[in-house]
């Protein structure tokens, strides 16, 4: 007995001396690559080094909003053969007898919007035709599970209706698969609402309906026969003009407020076959759609209307079709989904069978068409009519009064990096680091910054856990935070903390009931990140806000109002609709501990006061014409937004240039480490963020715009202007104007001259 | 490449995660460097989609593109014309219209235009208003050789004149005619690859049998440019992994650095300012390297399924012009893709320029803004490393070396360093050594005086007399008499389990201190990538099977040798490792690569006399004659393999079992 504690005790010593030596060598291999002195730098903060050429291609690319055409557009439509069904004083609705296509007249301009005019025969086959003039169309899915299209304007569709007010009530029944579908239309004072109760749907379950579009052609456009374009609420704002046919890839269509990670897959598509000594992940994420409204113009500040989606945003897609060489006509809808469709995985390397889901969605989904006309028929007018409803509505507020602009600074406290033999803490930036930026931006004259503290809880960013809230001690202990919070206070900043409580990584859950499950019974995990079931968000939410409550503290959230899936976990499942009530309940609820989220979308607005990431940039589709703030025109004003980090990606003039146009505010990614010891950590993919080397960057940024949009900081944004190619107006409320040149050469425009890349904020006379 | 691959795999490990940072700006596909540990990394974008170009010209299965003063060239391949579109004012004419079929190849110099006709199986040479100046046909000269094909897929031509065309299907080489349009020659023909096999068949095949079997063609090029200055061609071979690039003197030798990291299948290559080499893959990723080769960039993406600014189909063409914006020709869609350079890109080329042109001082600034914004971008390292060097600071130098990953440079500067010290301090060193040998001597005389050494003498031969000292002692009789020591290790127990145990642990120790802990300079592995795992497969595993198969071996080939016996001896045979490596790699942390030999020489002798241990120690415990010794090594090694063959077939047949049941039973439950 004896000689075998002798033994297991040599062996442990044994085994102690070479994890020794294992470490000693890793030290080794670290000495001498950590402290390298860089060169001194000659760079004036904030210069340009670009070149006339790349100016000019830049500009000319669809990041920009170019200068609009003032072609006048007519309407080719007329109400013949068609009868009138309801109107008012604004706008008149007439409907054709033989397929129920309607016409809707905008008796202010007499401006005839509809699908497509009777004459096209040559340009469309029998299903486009009716497709064009349908007010509804139908997918569903035949025996073999593919999807088929049911049109309410083909000729073996039982069509009826009844007029009660100013309320339409349609039927429609196809024999062929046992459907029938009841909607309403009913007039409104500036427009009319199209909707459908989910119980006015009979269908054969052999037949499942998969999804239904209203009104999918009506404000097409026949190749660039129309001076317009579609708006399309992608990131902040895109439109697709009115262009030549053109062959794509692909179609827009896009899912309101992001795609269902419950359902669809998160992996990014990054598949390079000829590749094969450099990572294949090439694509970066775009934008989503956080705005449930869409709209089209024709004629430039002539003929505009916006729709609105009431109900069923959550199920709602945005779908834009650009004119082809097979299709002559740009066309773009809404698409409620009812039933998806999907993979369910039978083998480990994720071939399986299609399948369909066993439920369908709960959407009823309602739509409200707002017709605009003269000076307001553009991206403009839309945003302002939207933000007036979303004012009206009381889900935006005006904001308080500030001195200066604020900045975010999102500071890298701890975080979780890959050791030797295991996971480790690893410190980036302590409390103290935090309090010596601060001082450092007081004496240099910066205000108003919003430091918002990454990886704060014990475990750092990526390994903290939600059961048992407390400080990484690394940073800092509880009363070091507060004292830090008291002082950043009293030197005119701010200090929030950060938390995610919907995404994990491996290190932050320990029973798997954590996760959400996808449709396919599979965990909802993706990239290494796993995703909290929905009630367990609220939990995590709820038990931050109260440990920031009871120690009078402030915090940022992400996640919620940024992602939303439903959860299929047997027995306990939770829809999109109720993941997007829930969310709204717990940020009312904690509204005043947390009043700013990251990338809220539109549903969560009313709880926001300030938004952080949000976008300033649209997808780049080959299809999309130009970006425009048409978010930052709702939203300027009611909430603080403040821009990705500037120091990740490209920081350029542009980039500051983009920022003032957009009235949106600086952020930027710092660690008081440098980036190589973070190499290891989970964010390995922060290229540069040591406040060292960007203090001066971050100092001239927030003094720059500051100087622009202090002004105009709590005023509402009235007009957007393209002048010139690269040369920018933007309207306030409050009489100001912010002029913004991004070109190479000072330009000059009612009496203002605005130098190179510059911009300048003038008092309107 | 073996770290490469390790830096991939963790890169990749790394990579599993989403990236956690989002990105301002206007890319649409992340930007990759090399890091300093030489591994793929995302930094700051170097490059932005800014739209298309001719798109609404209707080009079909365009195949070569070329940028010359403002203009872009086209070879329209199916619509048999040449394009120029004009940067400056947006307009596209046809060049010399009615004159090409086929054309895949288009060049422009200050010469005029430079056009591959495939379709006419021949060349042209045009002046700048489209008129043929002369045209080149396949060569008659007996030199070319009467069944050599020539397909012209592309042209490009020297300052003077001379026209290098690349043929489909001639695999001697790019095929050059002189400023008088006379075939001169094949120029730089690629090696031909041989493999193993082909080397046997060489052997011991007929040449009957050989002018049956064998068609070894030289690996044919696949695009060329040309430098407009220095004349050099510059070429893409897909097949030839370890130099895709290749930048031929006028001779034709690669003259490019030995290696550079890249893909296999780039499709076209261009030249930008200062020599910048830009090629593409036809899925539209393009790399950016130095004129030296060093990789700075790489960027772009695929359209699969998503119009995306900046994603291409494919590419059959790359072109850069005079502000590094990149233009690449859309093969699939017809049209032009471009990309204009991000302030972080200028500033990266502005320290290459000032660096290249020899202005050190001046680089160094630029390249602190370009490690400002992407604090781990390699070539800023290596670069400031050659300036450090060339401004005489030596200490700066090794610290950029080494942060470069640079184990050459930091060779020349630890080199440089040591012979400083050394000069400086070699009297002191003399000096020392013999103030310490004097006073070893004076201390000895007086421990001896007062009877310490006696004192000491007893002691250690009191500690000589335990068992176990004994047999480690053993150790150095086993590296002095190997014979003997084996004799008695088997007949007269000289040692025990106990020892040997010790003998494997500190060995192993040894191995993990040899593998990874020795001088940077020697040591290609870092720790940080490779699992303690990997240590114990790479030592215990191989020695545990070597035991157990040659004990069996023993068993069956009617050896002497107990297991224990074999046991024991294995652990000695180990013995001039245990001993002697330690020095070695004491020795790689003050050598430099100039003495890389002593480091290399001394562990092959070592490495060597543990062959020749075991050799005995097999021999000696067995009892075997030495042939009968070379054939149980051989036997037990090659069950070792079957051993870890059987092992792996288990392994992968019991996935694949589990894996169809799996498939089978859900497939059933969703079906049913």
């Amino acid at each position: 007995m004896r000689k075998a504690w002798k033994a297991a005790l040599c062996t442990i010593v044994i085994i102690a001396l070479l994890v020794a030596e294992l470490l000693v060598i890793v030290q080794y291999n670290r000495m001498g690559t950590e402290d390298v002195l860089l060169p001194e730098t000659q760079r004036a903060d904030n210069a340009s080094v670009t070149t006339e050429r790349v100016n000019d291609l830049d500009l000319k690319s669809n990041r920009y909003t170019h200068v609009f055409d003032d072609r006048e557009s007519l309407s080719k439509l007329t109400t013949d053969g068609f009868e009138f069904l309801l109107g008012n004083d604004r706008i008149e609705i007439w409907l054709r007898p033989d397929n129920y296509d309607i016409r809707v007249v905008n008796m202010e301009s007499g401006y005839i919007w509809g699908g497509i005019e009777e004459s096209a025969t040559t340009d469309m086959n029998k299903r486009w035709k009716s497709t064009a003039a349908s007010l509804v169309t139908v997918n569903y899915l035949d025996k073999q599970l593919s999807e088929k299209t049911l049109y309410m304007a083909d000729s073996k569709t039982t069509r009826s209706h009844t007029i009660s007010g100013d309320t339409a009530t349609f039927t429609a029944v196809w024999d062929s698969i046992d459907l029938t579908l009841q909607f309403t239309l009913t007039l409104n004072s500036d427009g009319f609402t199209i909707a459908m109760k989910d119980d006015a749907i009979i269908e054969n379950p052999a037949s499942p309906i998969t999804s239904i579009s209203f009104l999918p052609f009506f404000g097409s456009a026949r190749l660039d026969e129309i001076n317009g374009y579609f708006f399309l609420p992608d990131g902040s704002g895109a439109l697709m003009r009115f262009a030549k046919g053109r062959d794509y890839i692909s179609t827009y269509a896009k899912d309101v407020y992001g795609s269902d990670l419950g359902v669809k897959s998160a992996e990014m598509m990054n598949n390079i076959s000829d590749i094969t000594s450099r990572p294949v992940e090439f694509m970066i994420a775009q934008p989503e759609i956080m705005m449930p409204v869409f709209g089209v113009v024709h004629g430039v500040e002539e003929n505009a209307f916006w729709v609105e989606i009431d109900s069923g945003a959550p199920y709602a897609s945005v779908l834009a079709d650009a004119a082809t060489t097979r299709l002559n006509y740009h066309y773009a809808r809404s698409q409620f989904v009812y039933r998806e469709c999907y993979i369910q995985p039978t083998s480990k390397n994720g071939t399986g069978v299609r399948t369909v889901s066993a439920e369908r969605n709960i959407v009823n989904p309602s739509q409200t068409y707002y017709f605009l006309s003269g000076m307001e028929a553009d991206y403009v007018g839309m945003a302002v009519a939207w933000r007036d409803k979303l004012t009206e509505r009381g889900t935006l507020t005006a904001l308080e009064g500030k001195a200066s602009i604020p900045m975010q600074l999102e500071v890298i406290s701890a975080v979780r990096s890959q050791g030797y033999l295991g996971n480790e803490t690893l410190v980036a930036t302590t409390a103290n680091d935090v309090m010596g930026m601060a001082e450092d931006l007081h004496a240099s004259g910066v205000q108003n910054t919003l430091f918002t503290m990454l990886g704060w809880m014990k475990g750092g960013h990526g390994g903290y856990r939600f059961n048992k809230i407390r400080t990484e001690e690394g940073v800092a202990d509880l009363e070091t935070l507060q004292a830090l919070s008291a002082s950043v206070k009293a030197s005119g900043h701010q200090l929030l903390l950060s938390f995610d409580p919907v995404r994990m990584m491996d290190d932050q859950f320990t029973i798997k009931t954590d996760i959400a499950t996808k449709i396919s019974q599979q965990q909802l995990t993706a990239n290494g990140v796993y995703y909290r079931r929905n009630e367990h968000v609220s939990t995590g939410v709820s038990r931050v806000a109260e440990y920031l409550r009871e120690n009078q503290l402030s915090g940022v959230g992400a996640g919620v109002g940024e992602l939303l899936y439903s959860d299929h976990i047997k027995g306990e499942e939770t829809t999109r609709e109720e993941a997007m009530k829930m969310q709204q309940e717990i940020a009312a609820e904690t509204e005043t501990v947390v009043s700013a989220w990251q990338l809220p979308h539109a549903y969560l607005w009313q709880n926001v006061k300030q938004a952080v990431k949000m976008p300033d940039s649209a997808s780049q589709y080959q299809y999309i014409t130009d970006t425009v703030p048409f978010m930052q025109i709702v939203l300027h004003g009611s909430m603080d937004c403040f821009s990705d980090y500037l120091n990740q990606g490209a920081f350029s003039r542009s980039n500051i240039l983009h920022l003032i146009e957009y009235g949106q505010y600086p952020a930027f990614l710092i660690s008081q480490e440098d980036n190589y010891s973070l190499r290891n950590s989970v964010m390995y993919d922060a290229y540069s963020t040591q406040y060292d080397t960007w203090a001066s960057d971050v100092k001239a940024t927030w003094a720059e715009i500051n100087a622009a949009l202090l002004p105009v900081a709590n005023a509402r944004i009235s007009n957007h202007m393209v002048l010139a190619e690269g040369f920018v107006c933007v309207e306030y409320d409050n009489g100001y104007a912010v002029y913004v040149n991004y070109t190479l050469e000072p330009i000059t425009r009612n009496e203002v001259t605005v130098p190179a890349q510059s911009a300048l904020t003038v008092k309107q006379p | 490449m073996k770290y490469l691959r390790q830096g991939l795999l963790v890169l990749l490990m790394l990579c599993v995660l989403m990236p956690q940072c989002a990105q301002a700006g206007g890319a649409t596909s992340y930007t990759y460097t090399l890091n300093s540990e030489n591994q793929w990394r995302m930094t700051q974008d170097a490059y932005q989609p800014a739209g298309v170009l001719l798109a609404d010209m209707g080009l079909n299965n365009p195949e070569d593109l070329c940028y010359y003063q403002n203009r872009l060239y086209v070879a329209d391949a199916n619509n048999g014309r040449v394009l120029a579109y004009d940067l400056l004012d947006g307009t596209c004419q046809e060049i010399a219209v009615g004159t090409f079929s086929l054309p895949t190849g288009v060049f422009v110099n200050e010469l005029g235009l430079f056009v591959a006709d495939r379709g006419n199986a021949c060349a042209y040479w045009l002046d700048m208003q489209g008129n043929v100046l002369r045209e080149y046909h396949k060569p008659t000269s007996y030199s070319y050789g009467a069944n050599t094909v020539y397909l012209p897929q592309k042209a490009v031509a020297d300052s003077k004149g001379n026209v290098y065309v690349l043929s489909s299907g001639t695999y001697h080489g790019l095929v050059q005619f002189d400023e008088l349009g006379d075939f001169v020659g094949f120029f730089a023909t690629n090696t031909s690859a041989v493999t193993l096999v082909q080397r046997l068949q060489d052997l011991f095949f007929t040449e009957e049998q050989k002018e049956k079997l064998f068609d070894i063609k030289p690996t044919g090029f696949n695009n060329l440019t040309i430098h407009p200055e220095n004349d050099l061609v510059f070429t893409l071979t897909p097949a030839d992994e370890d130099a895709v690039i290749k930048q031929h003197s006028v001779a034709g030798a690669d003259i490019l650095s030995d290696y550079h990291i890249g893909e296999a299948r780039y499709e076209d290559i261009a030249l930008g300012n200062h020599q910048k080499i830009f090629v593409s893959t036809a899925s539209g990723i393009v790399f950016v390297y130095s004129s030296t080769g060093e990789l700075l960039f790489s960027f772009g993406g695929q359209a699969t399924a998503m119009d995306i600014a900046g994603y291409a189909t494919i590419i059959s063409g790359v072109a850069v012009d005079d502000n590094d914006c990149v233009y690449l020709l859309d093969k699939q869609r017809g049209f032009i893709h471009t990309y204009i350079p991000t302030d972080f890109a200028s500033r990266v080329y502005d320290a290459l320029h000032r660096f290249e042109s020899g202005d050190f001082e001046g680089s160094s600034a630029s390249w602190g803004e370009v490690l400002k914004m992407a604090p781990d971008f390699r070539a800023a390292y290596n670069a400031l490393g050659v300036a450090s060097m060339q401004q005489g600071d030596y200490e700066s130098a090794r610290a950029y070396y080494r942060r470069a990953n640079n184990r050459s440079g930091y060779s020349e500067a630890q080199w440089e360093l040591r012979n400083i010290w050394l000069n400086e301090n070699f009297g002191t060193c003399l000096l020392s050594v013999i103030a310490v040998y004097v006073l070893w001597r004076v201390v000895k005389l007086v421990l001896k005086k007062y009877g310490v050494l006696a004192l000491w003498a007893r002691k250690r031969a009191m500690l000589m007399e335990k068992p176990l000292v004994q047999e480690l002692n053993h150790i150095i009789y086993t590296i002095r008499h190997p014979i003997d020591s084996y004799y008695y290790i088997k007949r007269m127990q000289r040692c025990s389990i106990t020892s040997s145990l010790l003998i494997y642990v500190a060995s192993f120790a040894v191995f993990i201190w040899d593998q990874a802990g020795k001088g940077y300079i020697f040591n290609r592995t870092n720790i940080m990538y490779v699992s303690p795992v990997y240590f114990l497969s790479m030592f215990i595993l191989p020695l545990a099977l070597w035991v157990v198969c040659s004990y069996m071996v023993s068993s069956v080939m009617y050896g002497e040798g107990h297991f224990k016996s074999v046991f024991m001896g294995s652990a000695y045979m180990l013995s001039p490792y245990l001993v002697f490596m330690p020095l070695v790699i004491i020795l790689s942390y003050v050598l430099t690569e100039n003495e890389a030999f002593v480091i290399e020489f001394g562990s092959m002798i070592i490495w060597g006399y543990v062959a020749i241990q075991l050799f005995l120690s097999v021999k000696e415990i067995n009892n075997y004659t030495p042939r009968r010794t070379v054939g149980g090594i051989a036997i037990s090694l090659f069950f070792i393999v079957i051993v870890i063959m059987a092992f792996s077939i288990v392994y992968m047949l019991c996935n694949e079992f589990i894996e169809m049941v799996t498939t089978i039973v859900k497939e059933v439950m969703y079906r049913a």
